[in-house]
Parts: structure tokens; C-alpha cells; sequence
């Protein structure tokens, strides 16, 4: 499978900043709408692995994380197990992230069932 | 007058020698032998050659490393009561009820990453800290990361008790989120202090 790295300290910015455009720079929601969709759409289109590499950046807030993960399954009902057959994530600063990440995966999927 | 002081010292202590040894030669209760026991006193020599040797070995190679280790427990200690200073500032910017929002993002990584750091690093040294201490303090600053940056969805938004919101890159909390985050923070000092004692028991 082919892989297309993300680092968003170099892609997007060192300084990730709250969940939605509204609350100020560099969101979630402006990562995810401008570049992370399109990129893991692609990635699921195209079987590609997608590696996401959270290193490199001065710290994430949860909601951040939570919105561009989630908000992939909540905003653009991407499919949850082809997220999770694409995505290989990257921290060797704060290794206990993937669990999280895994976590809002989740949820935002059970959320999802519940609503249809 | 000190030479004369010393040969008056010699000649006294002299004096004294010799009455010992006519005192030991004429009490009933000592006896001298006046053949040497070769085996006997090789092994006695041996004997003082060993006591000698662990005498050195303590008094160098075991005293040198305890004062090693002493040293480098001091190092982590000191590492730390710096991680404990970052802890108390970023608390205090919490205590105003409003915090930039890259600024408490950074100061809980920093917070993780350098206590990890120094854990990680004690784990390569001879210093034997348990690993309760890593597992605790990871819970309580991803606790601490949740209460201060985790904002509710848009559905989650019309609730009328919002905890915490981010406006123009600046995070507002309620009171009883304040409270719980202080909570958090008091915890979180408190198992810092308990590695410490750890890392100087141990």
C-alpha cells in the first residue's frame, strides 16, 4: 500500500489552535475541511495508507484532535473500519495521543449508529 | 625546646613499654609463646590483607558510587522541582479564569513531555522508580488537557451550562470548571512530590 505523510506541524501549523474556525487560527475544522478530508478521501479512493505524524508542534488541544478525526465520520460519513484500515499514527513525543485518537474514532462512529 | 619535649616524650613512652612488658611476663594469667606458628600466621596475614581490601573497597568504590547516585538523584530531583515551577505557573494563569489557548495547550505538553522525559531517563540510570509513578502522572495531564481544551460540538452548544468555550484563541471557564481543574492540578503537584520521595528512597 502506498503512504502519503501528513505532518501537520509542516502541512498545517506548529501551533494547532481550537475546534472550530470561529474560535480562532489554525482549527480543527479548518484542517480537516481544507486538507485532511481530501487527502484521506483520496487515500480510501486510491488504497493508500495515510500516516499522520503529530510531532513537531508546541501541543493539541482534545477538541482539535477530536474534530478532525471525528468530524471525518460526523461531517463526511467516511466509513470508520476504512479510517481505520488507512490511518497509521505517528508520536513519539506524546505516544498516549493514538489511544485518544482511537477513542474519538469511536465515539464519533457509536455516535453515528445511534443517529441513523 | 620541642626537640627536648620529644626525646623526653620517647624515653617516657619507652619506660612505659617496658614496665607493660615486665607486667605481662610476670601476671599468672598471660602466657607467651616463643615459637612462631607459620600456617597460623599466614592465615592471619591473609585474613588482614582481606580486611584491608573490603575496608578499601568501602571506603572508595562503594562510598565513590553511593555519592554518584546521590548526585544524580539530586540532578532528577532538581529537573523536576523546574517541571513543578512550570506546573504552579500555568496554574495560577488558570486561577484568572481565562487562558490563551496555544499557551495551555504548550504548557501541558511541556509538562508531559519533560516528566516523561526525566522518567524515561531515570529508567536508564541504576535508580529503580516504580511505574505507577509514569502511568499516574500521564492520566492526570491528559485529565488536565481534557478539562482545559476539550469545547463541545455545535449540537452540544445550545446547552445553557457550557464549562468551557474558546473565543478569538482565548479559553473561558466556569467557576466549577475552574475548580476542577485546580483539583487536577493539586493532584497532579502531589504525585510530582511523590516521585520525588521515590527517586530519593531509592
Amino acid at each position: 500500500m502506498d503512504r502519503v505523510e501528513v505532518k501537520i506541524a509542516r502541512d498545517f501549523s506548529r501551533t494547532p489552535g481550537p475546534r472550530y474556525i470561529k474560535e480562532g487560527k489554525w482549527s480543527g475544522e479548518l484542517f480537516r475541511t481544507e486538507k485532511f478530508y481530501n487527502i484521506f478521501n483520496d487515500a480510501i479512493n486510491n488504497n493508500k495508507m495515510v500516516v499522520v505524524d503529530l510531532d513537531g508542534t508546541l501541543g493539541y488541544g482534545t477538541s482539535f484532535l477530536e474534530e478532525i478525526f471525528g468530524g471525518l465520520i460526523r461531517e463526511h460519513h467516511l466509513d470508520y473500519n476504512q479510517i481505520l484500515t488507512h490511518l497509521e499514527i505517528v508520536s513519539e513525543e506524546e505516544p498516549y495521543l493514538k489511544d485518544d485518537i482511537l477513542a474519538y474514532l469511536n465515539d464519533a462512529h457509536e455516535d453515528s449508529l445511534v443517529n441513523n | 625546646m620541642k626537640i627536648a619535649w620529644s626525646i623526653i616524650s620517647i624515653i617516657f613512652l619507652l619506660i612505659i613499654g617496658i614496665l607493660i612488658g615486665k607486667t605481662i611476663q610476670c601476671w599468672p594469667i598471660f602466657t607467651l609463646k616463643t615459637e612462631i606458628d607459620t600456617v597460623g600466621a599466614a592465615i592471619s596475614l591473609l585474613s588482614l590483607a582481606v580486611t584491608l581490601g573490603v575496608a578499601y573497597w568501602v571506603a572508595t568504590i562503594l562510598e565513590s558510587t553511593k555519592e554518584a547516585n546521590r548526585v544524580e538523584k539530586d540532578l532528577f530531583i532538581k529537573r523536576i522541582d523546574d517541571i513543578y515551577l512550570l506546573i504552579e505557573d500555568t496554574s495560577s494563569q488558570v486561577a484568572l479564569q481565562q487562558i490563551e489557548h496555544s499557551l495551555a495547550v504548550s504548557s501541558i505538553k511541556r509538562i508531559s513531555v519533560n516528566i516523561l522525559s526525566v522518567i524515561d531517563t531515570i529508567a536508564t540510570t541504576g535508580i529503580k522508580v516504580d511505574d505507577t509513578h509514569r502511568t499516574n502522572i500521564v492520566l492526570s495531564t491528559r485529565s488536565l488537557n481534557t478539562l482545559l481544551t476539550s469545547t463541545p460540538r455545535l449540537t452540544q452548544q445550545h446547552l445553557d451550562d457550557i464549562p468551557l468555550e474558546v473565543r478569538e484563541g482565548i479559553i473561558l471557564m466556569s467557576t466549577d470548571r475552574r475548580l476542577q481543574i485546580d483539583s487536577e492540578f493539586d493532584k497532579l503537584k502531589r504525585l510530582i512530590f511523590t516521585l520525588e520521595l521515590a527517586i530519593n528512597k531509592a
